[in-house]
């Protein structure tokens, strides 16, 4: 999507914000769209029931195409026209009143403070760069949804881009067996609940180099309030 | 340890980013089996870790290149120090951050805050912010206050925390919260980056999603964090005296 096509697409969310429901203008065409130089096809009807097989066919679509995470990973007209492509699901479905999030959940920003916030750049980032199952705590969602857990730590640089972080958040608020976070994870009141485990990670990480750190070795060094939640 | 680190980069503000890095740490007394890594970051997605070997057998990197990203106008890198002894990954040495622009590292083209002497002032310091930037004004007539300011902690310690708690009540509070603003975009990146302050940066942004009453109070309660952190970071306080901060 070029820049004509993200000033028309601020104007289709602020229109569908303000209840309005008439087709989505078509955005893909020469006026508001580029060429992209690489030929792979994306399936707009395609639907997900999760964030995870999102991330998953975005993943493979450009794997199967050649392109590499690095070539595409900041591009924001690719990352803002997939997210119009879907963007009836992204916003709900299609229901009389879909559910419109800030911009920068469908715009892809450059904004490095915001760009994690995009629907469909953060399945397909956190899948490329952690591999397929690391990242299921903050993946398992709904694709209209962002998540408790995203909000909450991958703003985060050191967090975000650290896959045994990301494997051991997963290996302990993650219920395989459910397919969602283990109960009470985000509840403040529980010890060692998600919120704590951001918490401690950014004091240990004054002393120890978690950047080197096995997920073993991250485990080892959470205070016994963590106990509980590593079974 | 900056001294100890020879870093070149090429190509900052085309598609083709390269450095080179090697690093002798001899001087330091750190085991020789330490770990010494330099992490390369160029906003919060782009960040890249190289191995420099051990304090005993350093290991040099020659052009490597950086993926093209965004237009983002600052790399910066971080030598880290890290034991590497069964289940331990202790730091036992950390560099501050280097900033690299387009006119090197720690350039001083465009600081992000002017220190100017003025003699027309009524005051020790105070900001100026007439233009949109904040410009550190310090009265030049008091005796001996350029020295004090490069050498005497204790006159540093009584003096900046105030200046980035003045700065910082103008930018996200005085003025609102603008991120497009070029000013506030290098202050939020001072924060997190060099600070390394990341809770709550947005309530002091107002980006809350939520309508959860975030006001100038909290925003208040952030600035004061930021400063408790920015104190630490750069002073020591004892008993009977004050050290560090550059």
């Amino acid at each position: 999507m070029n820049s004509d096509g993200i000033v028309r697409f601020h104007e289709v969310l602020a229109a569908l914000r303000s209840g309005e429901n008439s087709p989505l203008p078509d955005l893909n065409n020469a006026q508001y769209s580029d060429e992209f130089s690489v030929t792979c096809d994306i399936d707009p009807e395609r639907k997900f029931q999760t964030k995870y097989e999102l991330g998953l066919y975005i993943l493979e679509r450009f794997t199967g195409s050649g392109i590499k995470r690095e070539e595409i990973i900041q591009n924001a007209g690719i990352w803002t026209w997939l997210a119009y492509v879907w963007l009836r699901q992204l916003t709900g479905g299609e229901t009389e009143k879909p559910e419109i999030g800030d911009d920068s959940r469908y715009i892809f920003s450059d904004d490095f403070r915001k760009n994690y916030r995009h629907l469909v750049w953060l399945p397909y980032d956190m899948i490329s760069l952690h591999g397929k199952d690391a990242s299921m705590l903050f993946l398992y969602g709904r694709v209209d949804k962002q998540g408790d857990f995203t909000e909450q730590a991958l703003s985060r640089m050191d967090i975000h881009s650290n896959t045994s972080i990301i494997m051991t958040a997963t290996k302990l608020y993650f219920d395989s067996g459910l397919g969602k976070n283990k109960k009470g994870a985000q509840n403040r009141s529980r010890p060692g609940n998600f919120r704590r485990f951001v918490e401690v990670l950014k004091q240990l990480d004054l002393v120890y180099d978690l950047a080197s750190c096995s997920p073993d070795e991250i485990m080892a060094l959470l205070p016994t309030e963590f106990d509980k939640w590593k079974t | 340890m900056q001294e100890s680190v020879k870093l070149d980069v090429t190509g900052l503000n085309t598609p083709n980013v390269a450095f080179s890095c090697s690093a002798d740490l001899g001087r330091y007394n750190f085991p020789e089996s330490a770990a010494v890594f330099l992490d390369v970051y160029r906003n919060k997605y782009i960040r890249q870790r190289h191995s420099l070997g051990t304090v005993g057998s350093p290991v040099k990197i020659r052009d490597e290149k950086i993926p093209r990203f965004s237009s983002y106008p600052v790399l910066t890198y971080r030598i880290t120090v890290t034991d590497q002894g069964q289940g331990s990954k202790l730091i036992l040495g950390r560099s501050s951050p280097i900033l690299f622009t387009s006119s090197g590292p720690g350039s001083s083209a465009s600081p992000i805050l002017p220190l100017r002497y003025q003699n027309n002032i009524n005051q020790v310091w105070c900001i100026d912010f007439e233009s949109g930037k904040p410009v550190l004004l310090i009265n030049s007539g008091i005796t001996g206050i350029e020295e004090k300011i490069r050498n005497d902690a204790l006159f540093r310690h009584s003096i900046f925390p105030a200046v980035l708690r003045e700065i910082l009540f103008y930018l996200f509070i005085l003025k609102e919260p603008d991120e497009e603003d070029e000013t506030t975009q290098k202050w939020i990146q001072y924060i997190s980056e060099t600070l390394g302050f990341h809770d709550d940066l947005d309530i002091l942004k107002d980006e809350n999603d939520e309508d959860d009453g975030t006001d100038s109070e909290s925003r208040m309660e952030v600035i004061e964090s930021i400063i408790e952190k920015f104190s630490c970071k750069n002073f020591t306080v004892q008993s009977d005296s004050v050290s560090g901060g550059s």
